[in-house]
């Protein structure tokens, strides 16, 4: 998957040799909003996530800052900075895109309801990176439809305390720390507005 | 119409790159946790060295009973501290006597009464700086077992448990789903709990060892055993008697034993001394409950957030004029209460990580809470002549309720936490 993310970044770098039209408007910085749903398909485990992304857009770059809904595995809260690059366009675009931040747990009272012990949830890592393709309409707005690799991460703690207070044994408190690390493949569609 | 086609045939392969890693994608859990690996002694060399010590840290308190100036403090599985506390205000860490295991006790006298994982020891505490085993009590507690997949070795005595953490993969769904049971490894399935209320000397409201007209009664959890004292430092093993399961602790009130189950409260009494009958049982819901009793009314604790399962945190107040037909009075709402006591109209309650609560229990069917002491983590609590000896996550609280208006800070021995 490595390769996968190093391709994309590499698309960011240096592909560059479809851009036809980037004179003249190009220069011109504008809002734009980005609403998708998406698909999120991984180990045994398939789920959707809703998100926005709201930035500005300079040229054949954009960046903003977005939030979204995961369901994959465990609901949590992506935070994340995003960036794109138009790759190929002209009445469509071609863009690769790279999102980056943090991933908040939010979990649901079932979840909660079953932890028999203190269980403290901490934010992991998020990254998603692929490509799209935008069907351009006016004044920028585009239906959008993309395809890449995610990442997140959920990190709890369980405070196990012992039947009695005083419970004999090594301690009376453990501690079991949980590292959970989810790699999915994820299809969005979505507007920018 | 050229470059539609270009976009669309590069997003297309685009999206069969990503598709053909979707053998790559995976999810990866982990589990880190501390693996205790237990040392070990030979039974010969554990019973040679169960006396008065050099005083050495308090990290992990458990049960306590208070023996005129003395506390005697339980450390968790590994002995129990003596702690001179004729000035309350200034308590002193004298002694440590090493009994792995240990987490019960109980005092008659001059003699000390102290689990030993299976055995029962008996201790002359005469002389607290000099005490002096008198009698070891063998395979009294077989019930003392460790759950999870660890068998420890009997034919030695574990002394000291050495920690290595590890990390492990973990299943994912397991980790994630609601099925997991967080199951506890190297906890004892059965762990024996202390006390006694006498006038000279008494217990906590934890307790699973207590006396009462010249017999040692201790429970497990789905026995009572009693013992003969009438020779304190010789018990004599009389018998048991099979309670059900669930049993937690033990409280005697005027002629009867008060049971604590984690589905009710138990009445014994014990015109027989050696072979208790069952008076009666109160039911309640599912919890841990610590109980104890005080002229007409017994006070019961129900918590949440161990094994007991259980989602109630109240204090009941049970009627038990008549012993043969216990009824609930009224229900307090409290956060995670543990070990309770009663001294005259004062009620003192530890509740958990909500602190130690002073009420006025004037009347039991309206109690008033007098005073909150927060910012620590209770566990029990004995109260006598004034002075209540509180039992914390971090250490060993004294204070002051001789003045009903306020609780007032004596003294704390704090843990060594490392």
């Amino acid at each position: 998957m490595k390769t996968y993310i190093l391709l994309i970044l590499l698309t960011f770098l240096f592909v560059d040799g479809y851009t036809q039209t980037q004179t003249g408007a190009a220069k011109k910085y504008l809002f734009h909003s980005i609403n998708q749903g998406g698909l999120l398909t991984g180990d045994g485990n398939n789920n959707f996530l809703l998100q926005t992304i709201n930035g500005i857009g300079i040229g054949k770059y954009f960046a903003g800052i977005g939030v979204g809904i995961d369901y994959y595995a465990s609901r949590s809260v992506p935070l994340f900075i995003a960036v794109r690059k138009d790759i190929v366009f002209g009445r469509n675009t071609l863009f690769a895109y790279m999102d980056g931040g943090l991933n908040m747990p939010w979990v649901n009272s079932s979840q909660k309801n079953s932890r028999i012990w203190p269980t403290n949830y901490k934010a992991g890592g998020y990254y998603d990176a692929g490509l799209g393709w935008r069907i351009n309409g006016k004044k920028g707005n585009g239906f959008l439809l993309s395809a890449g690799y995610s990442y997140k991460q959920v990190k709890e703690t369980v405070s196990i305390k012992p039947f009695w207070p005083f419970e004999p044994g090594p301690n009376t408190e453990r501690i079991e720390k949980y590292n959970s690390q989810f790699r999915r493949i994820v299809v969005k569609i979505g507007l920018q507005l | 119409m050229k470059n539609y086609l270009l976009q669309l045939k590069i997003w297309a392969a685009a999206v069969f790159v990503t598709f053909g890693f979707h053998s790559c994608v995976k999810d990866t859990c982990t589990k880190t946790y501390t693996i205790y690996t237990p040392v070990y002694k030979t039974s010969a060399e554990v019973r040679a060295n169960i006396k008065s010590s050099l005083p050495v840290a308090i990290k992990n308190p458990g049960k306590l009973f208070i023996k005129g100036s003395y506390i005697f403090l339980n450390e968790v599985d590994r002995g129990i501290h003596v702690i001179d506390n004729a000035n309350p205000s200034a308590p002193v860490n004298k002694y440590f006597i090493a009994i792995p295991g240990n987490i019960d006790l109980a005092v008659n006298g001059n003699t000390l009464y102290a689990d030993l994982y299976t055995d029962l020891v008996s201790l002359d505490i005469t002389d607290p700086a000099n005490v002096q085993v008198k009698k070891i009590t063998d395979n009294i507690f077989i019930q003392r077992v460790y759950t999870g997949n660890f068998v420890a070795d009997r034919t030695k005595i574990i002394v000291d448990w050495v920690a290595k953490d590890t990390t492990v993969t973990a299943n994912c769904n397991y980790t994630m789903s609601n099925k997991r049971s967080d199951a506890m490894v190297f906890q004892s399935g059965s762990a024996l709990l202390s006390s006694f209320a006498a006038p000279v000397a008494m217990g906590g409201s934890m307790a699973r060892f207590t006396l009462l007209n010249d017999h040692l009664y201790t429970v497990t959890d789905n026995a009572l055993n009693v013992f003969n004292v009438s020779q304190a430092q010789q018990p004599v093993f009389v018998g048991k008697i099979a309670l059900g399961w669930g049993i937690e602790t033990i409280y005697p009130f005027k002629n009867t034993l008060f049971i604590g189950s984690n589905t009710g409260m138990l009445i014994y009494g014990t015109a027989n001394p050696a072979q208790p009958n069952r008076i009666s049982t109160f039911t309640h819901v599912r919890s841990c409950d610590p109980v104890i009793a005080d002229n007409d009314y017994a006070y019961v604790t129900l918590r949440s957030g161990t094994v007991c399962n259980g989602f109630t945190n109240q204090l009941d107040v049970i009627n038990v004029q008549n012993l043969s037909s216990p009824f609930l009075l009224k229900t307090y709402s409290l956060t995670n209460p543990h070990g309770l006591s009663k001294d005259g109209d004062i009620l003192l309650v530890c509740d958990g990580n909500a602190g130690l609560k002073m009420f006025d229990a004037s009347t039991v069917t309206s109690l008033k809470l007098l005073k909150t002491i927060g910012g620590m983590d209770t566990y029990d609590v004995i109260a006598t002549n004034g002075i209540a000896i509180v039992v914390a996550k971090d250490g060993l609280y004294q204070y002051d309720y001789s003045n009903k208006s306020d609780l007032k800070f004596l003294s704390k021995v704090a843990l060594q936490t490392n």
